[in-house]
């Protein structure tokens, strides 16, 4: 009981039919594959469980569980709460070019059932997946028509709208580090006591977009958008940089011989014209990209100032004594380095009251 | 009959872990559903009752791949109260390859063997340890099994798997060709427990009528030994007379051994102590018949020629070759005194019980003589011991203490009172003081093979740590037991202490 204080556990189902790829995106998203090496991966036997440490405070209980139909059947019958109590997240994987659209409707009735059944306050993600194999000129169109499908059957079985989200999803893209976004972003237990702290960070800096990205999946926790950001039509461009930084670690990988996990970097920075990029790294497992202005004093400004910061961020991954106060301002923080506890890994806050859990 | 089923199971990339072929058909469910049982016990509807069901054990036997490769055992409470007892054996096999439709092509072949408590199921294992590899091999070659597009219970692997189970049960045996190319030939040998190792100085006695198996296709060391191979004669010696070599030859001792064909004794001399075991009381003090047994064994009316010593394990009828086959009336078995009165059972008994520590061989037949005077006094020790109400009291020596004229011994010190004689140095340096070299040339006594005395001496040294009974030391140096114990008396060695256990 006391662990659960300290480190949120979120017990998260993935499950599809078989061959829709749960376990390609799970070894994409967590074990560092390439979208080519999936291939060669094996069928997934009975439930794999994968513990994950998302963080620092929040680990992940990943039930990838086979999609065969006697794994179903099992899953169904006579493991059935084993399966289904306690979930947080149901992430359900649809095979956009599978040939048994009933089949697999009724399969996704009967498991969303039986997550009614034991856990009704969870969460689902859709995944449409595999949209890499639909013409550009019909994404748009089949996608809209599975989620009104899809949309149908969860209110029949009992889930309302807000419980439900969709994502068409590719390994070969950027769509997969969206949705997978999405459920850390739901998962995640201070998610808002980290943006009010990044937007306080955004405004002493004066910059234009802060992104907050986990280091060894590169997925982005949050970001913050000033101004006139909401203007940008590269809607989608969070997951892009996810996808550039994935591939940066591959390249790495591959041309200093470590693991793609050991791989990290200390800074990056990008100028051009209009803006000034640098990302860093602010705590353990977490990266920061900031975005400025087109001006260099500011730009230096704001390195200093991110170094300056780190070690309030470390907050965010350990647990903090009951009494204090978080929502510091950066100004104290800066002040008040001695009385800040440095960076011991050991217990983390509950922050945030995103939903009861 | 204890296989009682064999299945061919495999991971489907669409259903998952599902059964294709099993014999005899409908012994493994294939539902959760456990059958309905009416009046009589067993399944309605079928020929056998159903013995296990697989989806409850299927994650062991298509488990997951980390898990293939293994031999796998389950034991599995029955379906049903009436349902006898079963194990089931399998050995999972995953082969990766990216001609299978998922990567990967999961299967296993298992049985079900019943009575696992009375069967052996170590020969079961290699069976399916061997049908695996065939299989795994088959596949390899020619995608034998995921080739298989027959319905279920038909076609060359169900057939396969049928003949093995018959074969199997009615043979122990069994060779079936699978294609023009690939032949199944399995066996089941019977698991025996390690053989105890043999010893220069033991015994052996054949169990067997060994005429009978030998060929002349056998091993030459062996066919040369056999003969003498008599219940009397040690390794050594056999060694000696069949002018075979002493590993050779001790290492097919080992082998009867294992198979059960010889067991081992140990030399009979009259210097020897026996003494009664705790099986005394249970064994030949009850058992009239074994008291008879050992009438017949000893009784030397009957007495054999010396060639031919054997013993049948818990026979009753002696090997004979001058004997007619008359049965024996109760009364004539009995051995007679000296003096012609008959030793019953109960006077078997009492010899028996008057061997004791302390008192060997000679003496007791000094203090028995007229009661041996028609008993066989070899094989009534023997008997004793083959049956293990008598034990062999051996005797072993420990150095206490160097002598004063000591032995140059390798790499000795003065006033080291360290014990020696328990390391055996390898060291060829020998450090020869002034003393022992006059004293070698005082004492020159040889024995008979012309080595130097105090060469015997040393060699003697070696033994002496309390671990080496008397047998091993004689055997090993080729001297008497006297010659032994004179050595040791006569304190050139040093202090020893001799210990009988």
């Amino acid at each position: 009981m006391d662990r659960s204080k300290r480190q949120k556990q979120r017990k998260v189902l993935l499950m599809g039919r078989s061959g829709a790829g749960k376990s390609s995106m799970r070894s994409i998203i967590f074990s560092n594959y390439v979208a080519k090496d999936v291939r060669r991966l094996g069928a997934t036997v009975d439930v794999e469980h994968s513990n994950i440490r998302f963080m620092g405070n929040l680990m992940l209980n990943l039930w990838d569980c086979g999609g065969q139909d006697s794994f179903v059947e099992s899953y169904l019958t006579n493991q059935r709460s084993h399966v289904f109590t306690h979930v947080a997240v149901l992430i359900f994987v649809f095979d956009v070019s599978s040939k048994e659209l009933a089949s697999d409707m009724l399969s996704f009735a009967s498991t969303i059932r039986a997550l009614h059944e034991f856990s009704p306050n969870s969460k689902v993600f859709v995944l449409v997946h595999k949209m890499d194999l639909i013409p550009t000129g019909r994404k748009n169109t089949i996608y809209q028509e599975k989620m009104k499908e899809i949309r149908a059957t969860c209110v029949e079985e009992g889930f309302v709208a807000e419980q439900v989200a969709f994502w068409a999803t590719s390994i070969w893209d950027q769509s997969l580090y969206k949705a997978w976004t999405q459920v850390i972003y739901f998962l995640i237990p201070n998610a808002v006591a980290i943006e009010n702290m990044l937007g306080k960070l955004a405004e002493l800096l004066d910059a234009k977009e802060l992104i907050l990205y986990e280091r060894t999946t590169c997925l982005v926790v949050t970001h913050i958008s000033r101004k006139d950001e909401d203007e940008n039509p590269y809607a989608d461009r969070f997951e892009r940089i996810s996808s550039i930084l994935k591939t940066h670690k591959h390249s790495m990988a591959k041309h200093t011989g470590m693991m793609a996990s050991e791989v990290s970097f200390a800074e990056m920075q990008v100028k051009t014209g209009s803006f000034m990029f640098f990302i860093t790294k602010l705590t353990e497992n977490t990266n920061l990209a900031v975005v400025m202005p087109n001006n260099e004093g500011a730009f230096n400004a704001a390195r200093v100032n991110v170094q300056i910061a780190k070690r309030e961020f470390a907050h965010l991954d350990i647990m903090e004594k009951k009494g204090k106060d978080i929502q510091r301002t950066a100004k104290e923080a800066v002040l008040s380095e001695e009385e800040v506890g440095g960076v011991d890994s050991g217990e983390v806050g509950s922050q945030g009251p995103i939903n009861d859990r | 009959m204890s296989i009682k089923a064999i299945f061919y199971s495999k991971f489907d990339p669409h259903e998952g872990p599902k059964i294709v072929h099993q014999v005899p058909e409908d012994s493994i469910l294939t539902t959760v559903d456990v059958p309905a049982i009416n009046g009589s016990g067993s399944s309605a509807g079928s020929t056998s009752p159903a013995l296990i069901s697989f989806p409850t054990i299927s994650r062991f036997l298509i488990p997951r791949q980390s898990l293939c490769g293994n031999l796998i055992s389950l034991s599995r409470p029955p379906l049903t109260p009436s349902t006898p007892p079963t194990l089931v054996l399998s050995y999972p096999i995953c082969l990766t390859s990216p001609q299978y439709p998922r990567n990967e092509f999961i299967f296993n072949f298992a049985l079900v063997l019943s009575e696992p408590a009375t069967t052996d199921i170590a020969s079961y294992k290699s069976v399916v340890k061997k049908l695996a590899h065939l299989m795994r091999s088959l596949e390899e070659q020619s995608r034998f099994l995921s080739d298989d597009t027959a319905f279920p219970n038909s076609g060359k692997i169900y057939s396969l798997c049928e003949m093995l189970m018959e074969d199997l049960n009615n043979y122990c045996e069994c060779m079936i060709p699978i294609d023009e190319l690939n032949t199944l030939n399995i066996k089941l040998f019977p698991t025996l427990a390690n053989p105890a190792s043999v010893k220069p100085w033991h015994v052996p006695l054949f169990t067997v009528r060994i005429e009978t198996m030998v060929d002349e296709n056998w091993d030459l060391t062996m066919l040369r030994i056999i003969p003498y191979i008599n219940g009397v004669n040690s390794v050594k010696r056999i060694a000696a007379l069949a002018d075979a070599d002493v590993k050779l030859t001790k290492k097919c001792i080992k082998h009867l051994l294992y198979y059960g064909c010889i067991l081992l004794l140990d030399i009979f001399s009259f210097n020897a102590i026996y003494a009664p075991t705790a099986e005394f009381c249970d064994m030949i003090a009850k058992d009239v018949e074994m008291q008879k047994e050992c009438a017949r064994y000893v009784n030397t009316a009957f007495a054999p020629t010396a060639q031919e010593e054997v013993i049948i394990d818990s026979a009753t009828d002696r090997r004979t070759s001058n004997l007619t086959s008359v049965t024996l009336q109760d009364d004539e078995i009995w051995p007679l005194t000296g003096k012609g009165d008959p030793i019953d059972g109960v006077g078997i008994v009492q010899l028996f019980a008057s061997l004791r520590q302390g008192l060997t061989v000679r003496e007791w037949y000094a203090q028995n003589a007229n009661i041996l005077a028609n008993i066989d006094m070899r094989r009534f020790i023997t008997f004793g011991v083959i049956k293990g109400f008598i034990y062999r009291v051996h005797r072993y020596a420990i150095r206490t203490q160097k002598s004063l004229n000591s032995v140059p011994h390798h790499g000795d010190h003065n006033g080291d009172d360290l014990p020696d004689n328990l390391t055996k140095s390898m060291s060829s340096e020998r450090q020869l003081n002034e003393e022992s070299r006059s004293k070698r040339k005082h004492s020159r006594r040889t024995d008979d093979r012309g080595v130097p005395d105090h060469h015997l001496n040393q060699r003697i040294l070696d033994f002496l740590d309390g671990t080496h009974c008397f047998d091993e030391i004689c055997t090993e140096l080729e001297i008497s037991e006297k010659e032994l114990m004179d050595r040791l008396r006569s304190r050139d060695i040093g202090e020893a202490v001799t210990i009988c256990r």
